[in-house]
């Protein structure tokens, strides 16, 4: 069942007209559209400019595939891209299953102190992540020392080599570990998916607990569902969020074979020179995966309710 | 209701672990930091000196007479960095009036609803390039002061005299944080915010609207007493995430745009706990600037909380 | 469909069987890691020089890594500060302060003389930039400073004389306002004449300085006479004159506006040689290089470069010294010199290599620019801060709020009051 045709039939199984568009509606959209559009077409069109054009105007007075080229060869850009892909969709997997869960127990179970704890989990998403860095990298240093010390090995320490390709240590700084590991356990996942759950009405629940449903059932049969169009939000903020992080992946990572795409487009430019036309063929390619993401996650972007009260 | 102690305990654990070594421990060593001159990457360990950072920071001290910040510059860029965040009122508003709109069931939801997300997918330096184009001062270039030239024109005023009552945008320190305003809004109105409404509004019962059209109540009516009120805990999630992004945001416009200036009009927070960290070095000062900053974001989240949140949880 | 399933999961166990049995340890203590950055083309030619650099050292073990300019020294420096930093790896001049202020680096003065490094060669200006308190941290790989870029086309079309090389101010300025046109006649400039790079050329220029030192610290030097006459002469370029387009104050070095040399829209661009590889693909207009004109004080310009320094703890300082010996070498300078963009640190083979066969315009401008006085600002930790807030100050009178002197008196107890705070902390 495709998003269209859910809501299509939704609405016409309610009949209000209200949920039509009208003309008014479209003029209005289209004209704050064109206005977002601009930056979109200003990379796409930079992206075929020489750097000294790209102060011309809009239209490239020469065309070239340089950009696109100079891309591909300034670093291991297919490596880079699976690196990014992969870490962002390890992320999103695990935290948005993380993330519901104490979101559940936090916007739908009684227990002792439960604001308080919330409260430290909100807390801590208010601390500029520039000094937390600092303790955050220490924190990574010492991850391999304390795991070595407790297995009495030193496993956990040296560089790993395929064959002789360096590919980083197990855990801990210039790892895939550092990487995927801290963004699995969010503070911002948690906080959004109980703001949403707390809008969901109790009656549902209510029964299920009636029928002598436990919490765990509950949470999988009323709550889940539901909550289908948040996680979608979460999914695709978490994807992005990861897929064009810059500062962590930059600060962890030291080795080519982790590094991931948004700072290889950093290393497009020195201090002096900026070549905007490599940046933006390298943004176009970005983008791809990022529209792909954010489309597709629309798909569950349907009405919670009437998909809750179908099933049930 | 009865207690679910064990069952919470359950659903905590994954994340509350994760958090507790990764984000927790940092943070409260970040914390400590405050309490302490330390030298980043000096190699000396760090001195304890109490609240001797805060009392720097936030002091006042009698000169002549007159009461002098002892750091006028925190002062300085956090009224700047407050200023910036009026865009979000305007974005909050914004968003929400979108995602009603995107709601509906028009043709081609989808690619809209994308194409107002582009601003999210593109690079910074596209966005800030283009809205740099748009604030250039010369009419012939900015696009901005082009249609208020030809306004001018169609008014009859003399050239000479247009050029005066054209907005400096980037090149006046009292247009500069205007100019940034109206980009954050226009960046922000299509993004997060909105998807966070939509996924929002599909939990709103359609029967609230259907009941509420059989009073007869209008399009204003229905959004005022059941759209807004039936996102309020959205809402809050969304005020909260916007101050934490305003308190703790604008480097990076502000570096591509105006390097910070024009005369340090948009120099926020960030720029200045980068700069204390990472070019003084001064690590210590840095995490005292990032808990001031922490207990203005924790007030406002608990005012919030208070006045807003709690009674509409309770409901 | 559980067929499928189950088939991947073979799949994805056999595959990290097979690999994890090619996995091997390596002790870290031998390998030596350098950080390089630059743009692709750079790092491409520093990769084939390290390449060289193992041929010729096999028993060597080196990681070569790319970083990206952009927050390259608050990684190195959560690093450093954390005990895991690279071997060797590549400044910026103006990060020298706050990297060797720590005293993570490795003073090189011992290695220098003992390896026979001629001292003499270097331009003096790249050996101070790696001094820090009188302590050689690392060597530069390149330097330059700024020169004057000019499009021949508009000066002919508008009957200027070209520049030569004992101009003055004066010209300039005469020179930029006969470039400065509006040609269609609306009103507004369509050709601006000049874009000055920044402020402390012209200061420098005009015999001044921002700082002086004074019983054994550094106090405001804005009280100067010659201080105002550099800063008035460079307001009025933008304020008085209308002969540079406006910009979002002295801070931004203003990257991307329509009014560019490039774009054929100002006549005169003061900047530095790392823009030659963009502008040899212009093709819509010819331009030239000249010596940035005189100013009452002489010819005095920034320094820009970049250089090679070594971690203090690193397990093998010899062989860390034998890289950047070598990448600093006069090989590898040939090599990196064929971009057009850097100028290599050593007089002898900066005449020798930078020059380029078959280029129409005169990049001999940049070698010959080093041979006048080519300042670098204070080495402190603190500099880059003051000095925005010095240019925070002075955007006053650039934008037309208050007279130079005014803004200046004002920038000046701001900087005392600053240097004053700084005394205190740390006397």
């Amino acid at each position: 069942m495709t998003d269209e045709r859910a809501d299509i039939d939704v609405d016409k199984g309610r009949g209000p007209r209200r949920d039509q568009a009208g003309t008014f509606t479209y003029v209005a959209l289209l004209f704050l559209l064109s206005g977002m559009v601009l930056p979109l077409l200003w990379t796409v069109l930079t992206s075929f400019k020489y750097n000294v054009d790209v102060t011309l105007g809009w239209i490239p007075p020469r065309w070239t595939l340089d950009n696109y080229v100079g891309v591909v060869e300034a670093f291991s850009f297919l490596r880079y891209y699976l690196n990014s892909l992969f870490i962002a969709c390890a992320v999103t997997l695990v935290q948005v299953a993380t993330s519901v869960m104490a979101a559940y127990a936090f916007a739908r179970l009684q227990f002792r102190g439960r604001d308080l704890v919330f409260l430290g989990y909100l807390a801590t998403m208010m601390i500029p992540s520039d000094v937390l860095m600092i303790p955050q990298f220490v924190l990574m240093k010492k991850i391999p020392e304390w795991l070595n010390m407790v297995f009495g090995t030193e496993a956990f320490g040296g560089f790993v080599y395929f064959r002789h390709h360096y590919v980083g240590r197990p855990v801990g700084l210039d790892s895939f570990f550092a990487l995927i590991a801290p963004g699995c356990f969010s503070a911002y996942g948690t906080f959004m998916l109980r703001q949403f759950l707390l809008g969901i009405s109790h009656e549902i629940e209510e029964a299920a607990y009636i029928d002598g449903c436990s919490p765990w059932g509950v949470f999988r049969h009323v709550i889940l569902p539901l909550a289908k169009p948040a996680l979608a939000a979460l999914a695709i903020f978490t994807f992005l969020g990861r897929w064009r992080a810059f500062l962590w992946p930059l600060i962890m990572i030291d080795s080519d074979s982790m590094m991931v795409l948004s700072v290889g487009l950093a290393k497009l430019s020195d201090l002096y020179s900026n070549n905007y036309g490599l940046i933006c063929a390298g943004t176009v390619l970005m983008l791809i995966p990022m529209i792909a993401v954010f489309v597709l996650c629309q798909r569950w972007f349907i009405s919670g309710i009437q998909l809750g009260s179908v099933k049930g | 209701m009865k207690r679910q102690g064990w069952a919470a305990v359950g659903f905590l654990t994954p994340n509350l672990v994760g958090f507790l070594i990764f984000t927790l421990g940092p943070v409260v060593a970040a914390a400590g930091l405050s309490f302490y001159r330390y030298q980043l990457a000096s190699g000396q360990a760090p001195d304890f000196i109490g609240l001797a950072n805060f009392a720097e920071l936030v002091g006042f001290d009698r000169v002549d007479g007159e009461w002098k910040a002892l750091d006028p510059y925190f002062w300085q860029y956090l009224g700047n960095t407050l200023f910036l965040m009026l865009n979000i009122p305007f974005s909050m508003a914004g968003a929400l009036i979108l995602a009603v709109l995107l709601n509906k069931n028009l043709k081609g939801r989808i690619v809209f609803r994308t194409f107002f997300f582009i601003p999210h997918l593109c690079h910074g330096v596209a966005i800030f390039m283009v809205w740099k184009m748009v604030f250039t001062f010369e009419p012939n270039v900015g696009i901005i002061n082009g249609l208020l030239w030809s306004l001018y024109k169609f008014l009859g005023i003399p050239a000479e005299q247009a050029i005066g009552l054209l907005p400096g945008w980037l090149i006046d320190k009292n247009w500069a944080k205007p100019a940034f305003i109206i980009m954050f809004v226009w960046a922000s109105v299509g993004g997060f915010n909105m998807i966070l409404y939509l996924a929002g509004l599909q939990n709103i019962p359609p029967e609230l609207y259907e009941a509420a059209e059989m009073d007869g109540a209008g399009w204003w009516a229905r959004l005022r007493h059941i759209t807004v009120p039936q996102l309020a805990p959205t809402t809050f999630f969304i005020f909260v995430t916007s101050i934490i992004g305003g308190l703790q945001g604008g480097f990076e416009a502000a570096y591509i745009m105006t390097a910070g200036g024009p005369e340090g009009s948009t120099t926020t927070m960030s720029y200045y706990i980068y700069t204390q960290a990472y070019e003084r070095l001064e690590i210590g000062y840095a995490a005292t600037v990032s808990m001031v900053l922490f207990g203005l974001i924790f007030a406002l989240t608990m005012i919030n909380w208070r006045f807003g949140g709690k009674r509409l949880e309770a409901a | 469909m559980r067929f499928l399933r189950l088939g991947g999961l073979v799949v994805i166990v056999l595959s990290v069987l097979i690999g994890a049995s090619q996995f091997r340890l390596y002790p870290t203590e031998d390998v030596l890691t350098i950080w390089v950055r630059g743009t692709p083309e750079q790092t491409a030619i520093y990769r084939q020089i390290i390449d060289e650099f193992r041929t010729l050292n096999p028993e060597a073990k080196l990681r070569v890594e790319v970083m990206p300019a952009r927050r390259f020294v608050q990684k190195l420096l959560a690093g450093i500060d954390a005990g895991h930093a690279p071997d060797v790896f590549n400044l910026h001049w103006r990060d020298m302060p706050q990297v060797s202020s720590t005293g993570q680096l490795l003073p090189l003065d011992e290695l220098v003389d003992r390896h026979g490094i001629d001292r003499d060669d270097y331009y003096p200006v790249g050996l101070r930039a790696y001094t820090y308190r009188g302590v050689l941290y690392g060597l530069p790989v390149k330097g330059s400073t700024i020169s004057c870029y000019y499009n021949m086309d508009l000066f002919d079309r508008y009957g200027v004389d070209y520049p030569t090389d004992d101009w003055t101010w004066e010209e300039l300025v005469e020179k930029a306002q006969k470039l400065t046109v509006d040609e269609d006649g609306d009103g507004m400039t369509d050709i601006y004449g000049l874009t000055p790079y920044d402020i402390a050329n012209y200061v420098w220029s005009a015999g001044g300085d921002f700082l002086r030192h004074q019983d054994g610290r550094w106090v405001s030097n804005l009280d100067d006479p010659k201080v105002l006459l550099g800063t008035q002469f460079y307001v009025d370029l933008y304020f008085k004159n209308k002969i540079s387009p406006p910009r979002p104050g002295m801070r931004s070095d203003n990257p991307m506006s329509t009014f560019t040399f490039e774009a054929g829209r100002v006549a005169m661009a003061i900047t530095g040689p790392w823009r030659i590889p963009d502008y040899q693909l212009l093709d819509r207009f010819r331009w030239n290089l000249a010596l940035v004109p005189e100013g009452p004080g002489g010819r005095q310009t920034r320094y820009a470069g970049s250089g090679f320094s070594i971690w203090k703890d690193t397990p093998q300082p010899e062989a860390a010294w034998k890289l950047v010996e070598f990448l600093v070498g006069p090989e590898s300078m040939a090599k990196m010199a064929v971009l057009g963009s850097d100028l290599p640190p050593q007089r002898s083979v900066a005449r020798t290599t930078f020059l380029r066969e078959g280029t129409p315009w005169d990049e001999e401008v940049f070698v010959r620019a080093m041979d006048y006085e080519v300042q670098i600002f204070p080495q402190e930790v603190w500099w880059e801060d003051l000095f925005r807030r010095m240019q925070d100050e002075l955007d006053a009178a650039l934008a037309g709020r208050e007279t130079v002197a005014e803004s200046l008196r004002q920038a000046h107890e701001v900087t005392n009051a600053y240097l004053d705070r700084i005394y205190r902390d740390s006397p």
